[in-house]
C-alpha cells in the first residue's frame, strides 16, 4: 500500500474523499438517513393522511400489549428453527457427497444451484399450487404411492402451515448454503484426512474431529445468513399466505406491513421495524459471539 | 496533476453540488411535488374550455374489463385521456392510501361499497348531495351511500348479494328434488353427498372478506333479522360483540365446521380455487356473491348444475327470515382535493358513469339481479331473476360497510381459528371485542 | 434408468474415482478382505451418493418443468391431467398472460431497473473501493467500517417509504434504484477492495511514474484487469435487483410501473382467476429469462452469489 506519491507531501489530501463521496451519499441519503429519521417516526401517530401527532413512547407501550406479537416472534422462532435446521444439515450433507471426486458433479451443483437465482415471488406461486389441497401435485403425488394418510391441507392447516412455508424456503436457499460448505470443504487439506486414516479414524471420526471443526467459519456464516433471513422473512408468507390461516404464518415482517400499509399506523408501524431491526442484530451478535467461541474451545 | 490534490474549500464545494445534485435527480420525476398538499395543480386547461388531459380513475375493478366504458367516456369528452388503474378490492384502500400520501393526481374514486364510509367520515369525497339527476336511481342505492345526511357516492351498477349457490346435478345424484331450507336438511344430504365424493359447502376461507361475510348471513339470524342496527349498538359501545347474538351466530359457524359439512382445506382456499371445486362437481353448495352467475354462463361447465337460494336458515326459530347481506354497486365519487379545474369534468363522468346506458352495460357484464337504475332492467338470465324474486326483498347491506378494516381482519381471522378448531365462539368473540376496544383507544368514533 | 446403470458398470472399473477413505479400516483385516471389503464399501458409497443427488434433482427440477409443461395446457387439463404432457400446445395461455399481466412493460421495467441498478453499483462501489484499497487517506479505515458495520441491517421499511414519498420518487423506477443501490453499495465495495488488494502495488507506481493520474490509472490499468471482480459484483446486484419485490410492493403503484415479480403477484391475485394455466404461462415467462442466463454463465453466478459469504 506504499503509494509512492512524488514530489508531493501528503498535506490534507482530499482527492481520495473524492473517490469515496458518491457512494457515501448515496449510502447515507438512502440507508442511513432513513434508519435515523425513522427514529422520530416512531414518536408520533400518523395514518399518512391527518397531521402527525406527538405521541412520545405510547407506540413502544403498546407493542408491549399488542396481542399478535408473541405469536409473531414465536412463528418467527420455528421458521428458523427450522429453516437454520433444515438448510445446514441438508447442505451440508449434500456438500459432503459433492465434495467427492464424482463424475457429473458440476450439473449436480448447477441445478441444486439453481432455485437460488429464481424469484421468490415465482417459487411461493409455484409451491401454492403444487401444495393446493385439491389439486396440488404433492397431495396427488402422495395418493398415486397409496400413502393417503399423509395428505395434509398443506397451507389451510393452521398446524402444518408454517411448516410448509418452511419447505419452500428450504427448497429455495439449501443449493446456496451447499456452495458455501462446498467452497469451505475444498479449502481443507486432504493431507490431514490421510493423516486420520493412518491413525486409524474411522469415517465419523474424521467428520467430527476434522470437517466440522475446520468448517466453523463457513458454518457461522451460513448460520448467520439463514438465521437473519428467518427473522426477516416476508415474501414467502405474504405470497402464500397471507399470514393465515388464524394468524398462524403470521411473522414478523408481516405484522409490520399489515399494521403500516393496511392499517395505516405508521408510526406505530415504524416502532415496530426498529424492534426487530434490534432483535435482529442483537441476535445476530450473540449467535456470531457464541459461535465463535465455541469454535476456538 | 492539480487535480490530485484539492484545497479543503474546493472540497466542500464540489461536496456540496454534488448533495444538490443529487437531491435534485431524485426531485427529478415530481418536479415540486407538495407531498402533504396532495393537489399539486398540473398546468392545463386554463380558465375556458373544457378540461384536456390526464383523468385518473381509481377502480377497485381492473382496466381491461372497464375497456369499453374508458373508450366511452373519452368519445364523450375529446382530449381527456383516461388512466384507470385497477386497484382490486383487496389492495383498494392501501394502494389508494399510498398515492394520496405521494401527491398523486387522483380524480374519481370506484369503490367497493365497502370503503365508502371510511373516506366519507375523513373528509375524502366531494359532497354530491347537489345532484340533478338523483331520480334515475333506485332509493336503497342513494340511502347506502348516504352518511351523515350527504350523498358522497352514486351507485353504479347491480343490487347483488351472497346466496348460497348449489349444483343441482350433484342433488339430483343423490335423489334430493326439493330446494333444502335449512341446516337440518343440509345436514341429512351430507352423508350422501360425501358417498359420491362431494363435500357439502365449499367456501372461499382465505379471502379476507368472506369468513366476515359467512358471518353476516349467521348474525341476520341469531340477531332476529336485525344485524344492521344490532351492529351499530356494537360499534357505539351499547353492547358488545361478546354478547349472545354475536356469539350464537359464530356458534352457526363452528358447528358447519365441527359437523364436517366444509370442504377439506376451506381455510386455505382462494375463489379461484373454490370456483375449481365447485364447478368440478366437488362441493354441492358455494357460498358467493350472485356475479358468479357471469363466469357461470360465459365458459362450459360439464358437471355443473348451477343454481342459488337464500342462505339455509341456521337457527330452530322458523319464524326467522333467510337474509343475505348485499350491496348496492360499486360507489362511484370524486375526490376530494381534486384539481379545480378537473371538478367540472368530472362531475360530467360521473354522469355518464351512472346513465341508464353504462349501468345497463355493467350489469350485463355481471348478470346482475337487479339494476341501481330505476329505468334499467337488469339482466334477464333465470338465475338473475330468481334472485330478484326469492333473494332481493331480504337483502341488508353488507356489515362491513359499517366498520372499520380492522374489524374484518379480526373476524376472518378468529372465523378461521374456529373453523380450524383452534378456538371456541366465546374465544373468537373475545378476541374480536378487544380489537374494537384498541380501537376506541386509538379514537375510533362510530358515527352512524 | 438404462444409461445410469451403464455409467454404473462403468465407473465400478475406475474405482480410483471416488476417493476411497473407508480404505482406514483396512489395517486390522486381512489383505484380500480388506480390498475386497473396500471395494464394495467404496461402491455402495458411489451408488449412495449418485442416488441421494439425483433424488434431490428432481426434487428441484420437477417442479419447474412442471411449471413449463403446465403453461401448455388447457384450462381443464392443468387439474384433469396433472401428470401427462399437454395433449396440444396451448400458446394462447402466453399470449393472453402476456397482455392481462402487461408482461411487455414488467420485462421493461425489470430490464431498466436491474441493468440501472448494476451499473450504478458497480461504478460507484469500484470507485470508493479504490480509495479504500490504493489510496492513503485519514479516515479511510472509519468510512469503510461504516459500510461494513451497517450492512447486514435492513433498513426499517416505514421510514423509507415515508421518505421516498417526501422525494417524490414513489411510482418511478428511479425510486426503486436509488434505494437498491444504497443496500447493495456495501458488499459490492467489499468485493472490490479485496481484489483491488490483491493487485500489486507496482502496476500503480509504474503509471504513475508515467505521469497517470489515479483517475486515469484506475480507467487505463485497474479495470481491465478487474473482470472477475466486475463480474461478481454484477450478478449479485442483478440477482437481487431481478428478484426484489418489496420495495416494488410498497412503492409501485400504476401497472405500467410494475416489475416483473409485482406483475406476477398482481396477476395471480387479481386476474388470475380460474385460468391456472395462464398463471403458469406468467410464472414461465417471469422465470426464463434469469434460468437462461444461468444455464449460460452458471459458473460466474455461483461464484458470483457466494463471493460476499465465503470471504466475509
Amino acid at each position: 500500500m506504499s503509494t509512492a506519491i512524488p514530489r508531493q507531501v501528503r498535506r490534507r489530501n482530499l482527492t481520495p474523499y473524492l473517490w469515496v463521496l458518491p457512494a457515501l451519499l448515496f449510502y447515507i441519503v438512502f440507508k442511513l438517513l432513513p434508519m435515523i429519521v425513522g427514529l422520530y417516526l416512531t414518536l408520533i401517530q400518523w395514518d399518512g393522511i391527518e397531521p402527525p401527532k406527538f405521541v412520545g413512547l405510547q407506540n413502544f407501550q403498546r407493542i408491549l400489549t399488542d396481542e399478535v406479537i408473541p405469536l409473531a416472534l414465536l412463528n418467527n422462532v420455528k421458521y428458523a428453527v427450522g429453516t437454520v435446521i433444515g438448510k445446514m444439515i441438508l447442505a451440508l450433507f449434500l456438500a459432503l457427497i459433492l465434495n467427492q471426486a464424482l463424475r457429473g458433479r458440476s450439473i449436480y451443483r448447477t441445478t441444486l444451484f439453481m432455485p437460488v437465482v429464481m424469484s421468490f415471488v415465482v417459487v411461493g406461486i409455484l409451491w401454492s399450487w403444487l401444495y393446493n389441497g385439491q389439486f396440488g401435485l404433492l397431495n396427488n403425488l402422495l395418493h398415486k404411492l397409496k400413502l393417503d394418510f399423509l395428505i395434509l391441507d398443506w397451507l389451510g392447516d393452521t398446524k402444518v402451515a408454517l411448516w410448509s412455508l418452511v419447505v419452500v424456503d428450504i427448497w429455495k436457499w439449501y443449493g446456496f448454503h451447499m456452495v458455501i460448505f462446498l467452497a469451505g470443504l475444498q479449502t481443507i487439506s486432504q493431507e490431514l484426512y490421510e493423516a486420520a486414516r493412518i491413525d486409524g479414524a474411522a469415517r465419523w471420526q474424521q467428520f467430527t474431529k476434522i470437517t466440522l471443526p475446520l468448517l466453523q467459519p463457513v458454518m457461522l456464516v451460513n448460520v448467520t445468513l439463514s438465521l437473519m433471513g428467518a427473522f426477516n422473512v416476508f415474501d414467502i408468507p405474504y405470497v402464500m399466505t397471507e399470514g393465515g390461516p388464524a394468524n398462524s404464518t403470521l411473522v414478523m415482517a408481516l405484522h409490520i406491513y399489515i399494521s403500516g400499509f393496511k392499517f395505516y399506523k405508521f408510526g406505530y408501524a415504524a416502532a415496530l421495524s426498529y424492534v426487530l431491526l434490534t432483535l435482529v442484530t442483537v441476535m445476530a451478535a450473540v449467535q456470531m459471539r457464541f459461535m465463535s467461541r465455541e469454535s476456538l474451545s | 496533476m492539480s487535480t490530485q490534490k484539492l484545497s479543503r474549500r474546493e472540497f466542500l464545494r464540489v461536496g456540496a453540488l454534488a448533495g444538490v445534485g443529487l437531491t435534485l435527480v431524485a426531485c427529478a420525476p415530481a418536479p415540486g411535488a407538495a407531498p402533504q398538499a396532495g393537489n399539486a395543480p398540473a398546468a392545463a386547461g386554463g380558465g375556458n374550455g373544457p378540461y384536456e388531459g390526464k383523468f385518473v380513475i381509481m377502480s377497485a375493478g381492473n382496466a381491461e374489463q372497464n375497456a369499453p366504458l374508458i373508450k366511452g367516456i373519452e368519445e364523450a369528452h375529446p382530449g381527456v385521456k383516461v388512466e384507470w388503474r385497477g386497484l382490486t378490492s383487496e389492495r383498494y384502500t392501501e394502494l389508494f392510501t399510498a398515492s394520496e400520501v405521494a401527491g398523486d393526481q387522483i380524480d374519481i374514486m370506484d369503490l367497493n361499497g365497502q370503503d365508502l364510509r371510511r373516506y366519507a367520515v375523513g373528509n375524502k369525497l366531494v359532497d354530491l348531495s347537489d345532484i340533478d339527476y338523483k331520480d334515475r336511481f333506485r332509493e336503497v342505492g342513494l340511502q347506502t351511500y348516504t352518511v351523515k345526511g350527504k350523498l358522497w357516492a352514486l351507485p353504479r351498477g347491480g343490487i347483488s348479494g351472497f346466496p348460497f349457490l348449489y349444483n343441482k346435478k350433484l342433488l339430483d345424484q343423490i335423489g334430493v328434488s326439493k330446494e333444502p331450507e335449512t341446516y337440518t336438511d343440509l345436514l341429512q344430504m351430507a352423508p350422501e353427498l360425501k358417498k359420491i365424493g362431494a363435500a357439502p359447502v365449499v367456501h372461499a376461507g382465505k379471502n379476507i372478506y368472506l369468513w366476515p361475510i359467512w358471518q353476516f348471513f349467521a348474525y341476520a339470524q341469531t340477531s332476529k333479522n336485525d344485524p344492521v342496527e344490532q351492529t351499530f349498538k356494537v360499534l357505539s359501545g351499547q353492547t358488545k360483540f361478546t354478547d349472545a347474538d354475536h356469539v350464537a351466530g359464530l356458534e352457526i359457524l363452528g358447528k358447519y365446521a365441527s359437523d364436517g359439512l366444509f370442504i377439506d382445506g376451506v381455510n386455505s382456499l382462494d375463489g379461484d380455487s373454490a370456483w375449481i371445486a365447485f364447478s368440478q362437481g366437488k362441493a354441492a353448495f358455494w357460498y358467493n356473491h350472485s356475479s358468479q352467475v357471469g363466469t357461470y354462463r360465459k365458459g362450459t361447465f360439464p358437471e355443473l348444475d348451477m343454481s342459488l337460494m337464500p342462505p339455509l336458515r341456521s337457527v330452530e326459530d322458523a319464524t326467522v327470515k333467510r337474509m343475505l347481506p348485499g350491496g348496492t354497486g360499486s360507489a362511484t365519487c370524486i375526490y376530494a382535493k381534486i384539481a379545480p379545474e378537473r371538478l367540472d369534468v368530472a362531475r360530467k363522468i360521473l354522469d355518464l358513469m351512472t346513465n341508464d346506458q353504462w349501468v345497463k352495460w355493467a350489469n350485463d357484464l355481471n348478470k346482475d339481479p337487479v339494476s341501481t337504475n330505476k329505468n334499467v332492467e337488469a339482466s334477464t338470465d333465470e338465475l338473475a331473476i330468481k334472485y330478484a324474486k326469492e333473494c332481493a326483498d331480504n337483502q341488508f347491506t353488507y356489515l362491513d360497510w359499517y366498520w372499520p378494516p380492522e374489524i374484518t381482519r379480526a373476524f376472518q381471522e378468529n372465523q378461521q381459528a374456529l373453523v380450524a378448531g383452534t378456538k371456541k365462539p366465546d374465544e373468537a368473540a373475545t378476541s374480536i371485542q378487544k380489537v374494537l376496544d384498541d380501537l376506541y383507544k386509538d379514537g375510533y368514533k362510530f358515527e352512524a | 434408468m438404462g444409461p445410469l446403470r451403464l455409467e454404473a458398470r462403468k465407473k465400478m472399473n475406475k474405482t480410483t474415482l471416488v476417493s476411497p477413505p473407508s480404505l482406514a479400516r483396512a489395517g486390522k483385516k486381512s489383505l484380500v478382505v480388506a480390498k475386497r471389503s473396500a471395494r464394495l464399501d467404496q461402491w455402495l458409497v458411489w451408488l449412495a451418493s449418485h442416488l441421494i443427488l439425483i433424488f434431490f434433482t428432481i426434487v428441484v427440477v420437477y417442479p419447474v418443468i412442471w411449471m413449463f409443461l403446465a403453461s401448455f395446457k388447457s384450462n381443464g387439463e392443468v387439474v384433469s391431467n396433472v401428470w401427462g404432457l399437454p395433449t396440444t400446445l396451448h400458446w394462447e395461455n402466453y399470449t393472453s398472460a402476456w397482455q392481462t399481466a402487461q408482461l411487455g412493460y414488467a420485462l421493461l421495467n425489470s430490464v431498466i431497473v436491474s441493468v440501472g441498478t448494476v451499473i450504478v453499483v458497480t461504478a460507484l462501489a469500484a470507485a470508493a473501493a479504490f480509495a479504500f484499497a490504493k489510496l492513503r487517506f485519514r479516515y479511510a479505515t472509519f468510512l469503510f467500517l461504516i459500510f461494513i458495520f451497517t450492512m447486514q441491517a435492513p433498513v426499517p421499511v416505514i421510514p423509507l417509504y415515508v421518505m421516498l414519498v417526501k422525494l417524490g420518487l414513489t411510482n418511478s423506477r428511479l425510486g426503486l434504484i436509488l434505494p437498491m443501490v444504497a443496500g447493495g453499495l456495501p458488499l459490492a465495495i467489499f468485493i472490490f477492495r479485496a481484489f483491488f488488494q490483491s493487485l500489486p502495488s507496482e502496476l500503480l507506481d509504474a503509471a504513475k511514474v508515467d505521469g497517470c493520474t489515479d483517475f486515469v490509472a484506475f480507467l487505463r490499468i485497474v479495470l481491465p484487469i478487474s473482470g472477475p471482480a466486475i463480474a461478481t459484483v454484477t450478478i449479485l446486484q442483478f440477482v437481487g435487483a431481478w428478484n426484489e419485490y418489496f420495495l416494488a410492493l410498497i412503492l409501485v403503484r400504476s401497472p405500467e410501473m410494475r416489475t416483473i415479480p409485482l406483475a406476477i403477484q398482481v396477476f395471480f391475485y387479481a386476474w388470475g382467476r380460474t385460468e391456472w394455466q395462464q398463471v403458469f404461462a406468467a410464472l414461465s415467462v417471469a422465470s426464463l429469462p434469469m434460468i437462461i442466463l444461468y444455464m449460460i454463465m452458471q459458473r460466474q453466478f455461483i461464484q458470483g452469489l457466494t463471493a460476499g459469504s465465503v470471504k466475509g
